[in-house]
């Protein structure tokens, strides 16, 4: 575990909400299920139009978009901590990137805070220095 | 109706950019993982390939990787799952990139210094925030999940 797969595991649970807009989206427009026959432009538009229809909806009813709670929101799930075994700490140090572009400095510097406050939630909680549960998953 | 939901005035009222003054989502703000690192986000882009019927000469272009006829389309939405942006009509056959370079240049912008979520198919660039390429999931954190997650990443090596 370290700050780039700390980042990618919560970058990927944000970005979730548009996988379940696209579940919605085609669980309630069928249309977009199979190809209409008719003009392609007109083809091209029917998505556009569904999106500002579903947009509609979700304004007028907002019970219709309502969103489950996230079980893994709550706190982190208790694991073990393989924290730090490899690269300085988890955190990811300048000479690791290869090109230091703005937008990769702006991602590392997200990412280590992200793992700075994941590393004092573990310390606050004891569960640092616990071991030995790890999974095979994990390998 | 197609033409009315997609056209002036409905959709410029139901379909809004989102802008720097629109409030933090509480999905966003109400989440100890994601505030405050996640502060300048406005929401989460992505492809999706929507089925097509093109004329016969057109078919070659119009087939995706998945095999069957569509066109790529983009999608952005906030938080609160609206829809902020939609670009439809491309190919099947182009990536995510070429469609979202098509999306700036037909003018799309993020308000400065806010960014989307894009997945690894987007390029590096000022409005999206791409996730560390070749880096595992942690799969421990997904719990129940993560047998369903381990299938994911196979998925996803096959497929890069």
């Amino acid at each position: 575990m370290n700050a780039k797969e700390l980042f990618n595991l919560h970058h990927a649970q944000a970005r979730n909400v548009i996988e379940r807009i696209f579940g919605v989206l085609k669980q309630r427009f069928q249309i977009l299920l199979l190809p209409p026959h008719y003009q392609l432009d007109f083809q091209a538009r029917i998505p556009v139009a569904l999106c500002a229809l579903q947009n509609f909806i979700q304004e007028i009813d907002h019970n219709e978009g309502a969103i489950p709670t996230d079980p893994y929101q709550a706190a982190y799930t208790l694991f073990p901590s393989d924290i730090g075994n490899n690269d300085g700490g988890g955190f990811i140090t300048e000479d690791e990137e290869e090109e230091n572009s703005e937008v990769k400095l702006r991602r590392t510097h997200i990412a280590n805070e992200m793992w700075a406050s994941y590393l004092n939630y573990m310390a606050d909680t004891g569960t640092g220095s616990s071991d030995d549960e790890s999974s095979g998953l994990s390998e | 109706m197609t033409i009315i939901f997609s056209s002036q005035p409905f959709y410029g009222q139901y379909v809004r950019g989102s802008t720097s003054n629109d409030p933090i989502s509480p999905r966003i703000y109400d989440n100890s993982k994601l505030w405050p690192f996640f502060q300048g986000c406005l929401g989460a882009i992505d492809g999706s390939h929507i089925p097509l019927s093109p004329p016969t000469a057109l078919q070659s272009l119009y087939r995706n990787r998945k095999g069957f006829l569509s066109q790529n389309c983009l999608f952005i939405c906030n938080f609160d799952m609206f829809f902020t942006y939609i670009l439809t009509g491309w190919e099947g056959s182009a990536t995510d990139s070429r469609v979202w370079a098509d999306a700036l240049a037909k003018g799309f912008s993020a308000p400065e210094g806010f960014y989307y979520l894009a997945d690894a198919g987007f390029p590096h660039c000022k409005e999206l925030l791409i996730p560390f390429c070749g880096v595992r999931y942690h799969l421990q954190e997904w719990g129940a999940a993560g047998i369903r997650y381990v299938f994911c990443l196979i998925y996803l090596i096959l497929y890069i």
